[in-house]
């Protein structure tokens, strides 16, 4: 995995105001960050764009997160994904292990939560 | 004395002998004497029955052979002789043998007379009847014992008769006590008999066809004992039926079998109609049931759905409210004046205490619509209480209370949720926070029991009364304190701890009283 952040990071998720307080707040940590709220545009973005991170929403509709990390990784993708969702984090966090997420976010977001994340993910930064 | 000489003709000369032959061959003992009872004549039946000669018993006196013997009447010689002289005698006496031995005969003495008609002599005929004699005997015995018998059996059969007659009273009156209609039906459906409760139900029917009587029918039922008992061959027969009262009874039927193999069936009927009428009202109470049951599957469902929502709903704008408050009172969209500081720190302060709710209210919620799994794994409980204390610690950085810990490895090391255990260790360690004076101390104990570990934290707080101390449990509830009104909060952290440990199978409980500072304590089984 390349440390820097140049390859970005992918926001997918449908609520655009939550994408842009995330989007603001990796950007402040100075990361290249792209949003795409259409569930449906999201495959072909990550192909385009290879993010190095992808933080995406567990319930999106017509196409829920679940369902996108399913096809991604059934296609072989197998970018870094911190699961993103209003439900408990107890409920989250055996399915994203088995979907291979990387991390299971609640929100609201606990930022210095997501810090750590980050540190873990590109530790040279 | 001179002896009279006897002149025969040749024709009764030969007639004699010919008697003499008979006499000489005959079975019977025959002895002639003269009137002084002087032998003589024996003919060889008499020496084969006495054991003497001819020649032994000649001129001997008959009487001695017999006088003298057990059994025979005293001077029987005598009294023969009195009888014989006027018409001859017979009858039963007793005779010895020459060997002793002594015997019972039929004897018959009578007189030889001469022309003129005087006595000169008798003639004995006698006949051994040892063997009739045994033969009576033994059919006397054989008589005596049949006697016996007839006279035990006679007894036994009215000992049987006494015993048939109460036996027969006793089952009259069972069968006019119960409950159950009985009755008795021949193998062409009449009615024999019929017990009082029949009969109550129906009237007297004895004498009629059962079809006819209880049903109204001209013909057999479909479903009948008789025939499945008496034609089918079969030893029960249970069947439920419905009468022409329309009651419904429940039937048992068997047979009744006589020793010359007539069968007749005996019916057992009990009135089921009551049973029938709640059974009916037990399945569509039980319908209902199903009905309701349905409603509150979908209750449910549509609960869940709205704790979705919610969870969505309200944390959605929470997320961004929270985040961007945080960005602020951080500076990282700009500079602040220090009005705006503290106006930004006090809104997210009060955000997160939203958010805490929430999570409070959706804690409860999952839990008890009981979906909520445990996951389970064996962790050391010290570290996660060490964090627990700090991060309570931090969000009252203001309070000096200082925390202790004494848990020992024994009781350290448990088997269950830890993100639960978390929650339970931070409810318990906020809510003794909350009550805790300045300068007070809490402290977290664990040990190892039997079959469990033991945790308690505790405070040197205000301590609660007993009422509330099982009150505290409860969705909602909140003690009446200025503290409480100070913290404010949805009165769930307690229940919420509750129905975690009931999930691990531990069990709750607190121990204090006013002013005396409050123990919580749980176990977790190992």
């Amino acid at each position: 995995m390349n440390d820097k952040p140049a390859g970005g990071i992918l926001i997918i998720d449908d609520d655009r105001k939550i994408s842009n307080l995330l989007r603001l707040y990796l950007e402040k940590k100075g990361f290249k960050v792209s949003v795409v709220l259409e569930p449906e545009e999201a495959e072909k973005e990550i192909y385009l764009q290879k993010p190095e991170l992808i933080f995406l929403d567990y319930r999106m509709s017509p196409l829920t997160g679940k369902d996108l990390l399913e096809k991604i990784r059934i296609r072989g993708n197998d970018a870094p994904v911190i699961m993103m969702s209003a439900y408990r984090r107890r409920d989250g966090d055996m399915e994203m292990k088995r979907l291979g997420a990387l991390a299971y976010l609640s929100k609201p977001f606990d930022f210095g939560e997501i810090e750590s994340l980050l540190k873990k993910i590109f530790p040279r930064r | 004395m001179k002896e009279k000489t006897v002149t025969i003709p040749f024709a009764r000369f030969e007639r004699l002998e010919q008697l003499a032959a008979v006499l000489e061959s005959i079975k019977e003992s025959v002895v002639i004497t003269d009137r002084h009872r002087r032998i003589i004549y024996a003919n060889p039946g008499a020496e084969r029955m006495l054991g003497y000669s001819r020649g032994e018993m000649a001129g001997k006196s008959s009487s001695r052979i017999f006088e003298g013997i057990p059994g025979n009447p005293p001077h029987l010689a005598d009294f023969v002789e009195e009888k014989a002289d006027a018409a001859g005698w017979e009858g039963e006496i007793f005779n010895r043998r020459k060997d002793g031995r002594i015997f019972p005969v039929a004897l018959t003495v009578s007189p030889v007379l001469d022309r003129e008609g005087a006595v000169v002599g008798y003639v004995g005929i006698s006949h051994d009847i040892t063997r009739l004699k045994e033969y009576e005997a033994a059919r006397r015995r054989e008589t005596e014992r049949i006697e016996a018998e007839v006279i035990r059996r006679t007894e036994e059969l009215a000992g049987a008769t006494e015993k048939l007659a109460a036996q027969q009273a006793r089952l009259d009156a069972i069968l006019s006590g119960v409950a159950e209609g009985v009755v008795v039906i021949n193998s062409d459906y009449v009615i024999e008999f019929m017990n009082r409760m029949l009969v109550e139900w129906y009237g007297e029917r004895t004498g009629q066809k059962c079809h006819q009587a209880f049903f109204g029918r001209k013909t057999p039922c479909p479903v009948c004992g008789v025939k499945e008992v008496i034609e089918g061959g079969k030893d029960f027969f249970r069947f439920e039926t419905t009468d022409r009262r329309k009651r419904h009874y429940e039937v048992v039927a068997t047979p009744l079998v006589e020793p010359s193999g007539r069968r007749r069936i005996i019916e057992i009927s009990r009135d089921i109609t009551v049973r029938k009428k709640t059974e009916s009202l037990v399945r569509e109470k039980n319908l209902q049931l199903t009905e309701i049951n349905q409603e509150l599957k979908r209750l449910l469902r549509v609960k869940s759905e709205f704790l979705s929502l919610i969870s969505h709903e309200l944390k959605s704008p929470l997320t961004v409210i929270k985040g961007y408050l945080k960005l602020l009172s951080d500076k990282q969209l700009g500079a602040l004046g220090s009005d705006q500081e503290e106006g930004l720190r006090a809104a997210l302060t009060e955000t997160e205490h939203l958010e805490y709710l929430i999570n409070q209210f959706l804690d409860i919620a999952q839990l008890e619509t009981g979906k909520y799994e445990l996951v389970k794994k064996e962790f050391d409980v010290r570290p996660l209480i060490r964090d627990c204390i700090r991060t309570v610690k931090e969000s009252v950085p203001s309070q000096k209370i200082r925390f202790r810990i004494a848990v020992g490895k024994d009781a350290g090391i448990i088997n269950a949720d830890k993100n639960k255990i978390r929650q339970v260790f931070r409810n318990l360690l906020e809510n003794s926070v909350k009550f805790s004076p300045e300068g007070g101390t809490i402290t977290v104990r664990g040990e190892r029991r039997e079959d469990s570990a033991l945790f308690v934290v505790e405070d040197q707080g205000v301590g609660l009364a007993p009422r509330d101390q099982v009150k505290v449990f409860e969705r909602f509830y909140q003690v009446s304190s200025p503290l409480t009104v100070k913290h404010g909060g949805l009165g769930l952290g307690l229940s919420i701890v509750k129905n975690i440990i009931n999930l691990h199978d531990g069990e709750i409980w607190l121990e204090s009283g006013p002013g005396k500072g409050t123990r919580a304590c749980f176990t977790i089984p190992v």
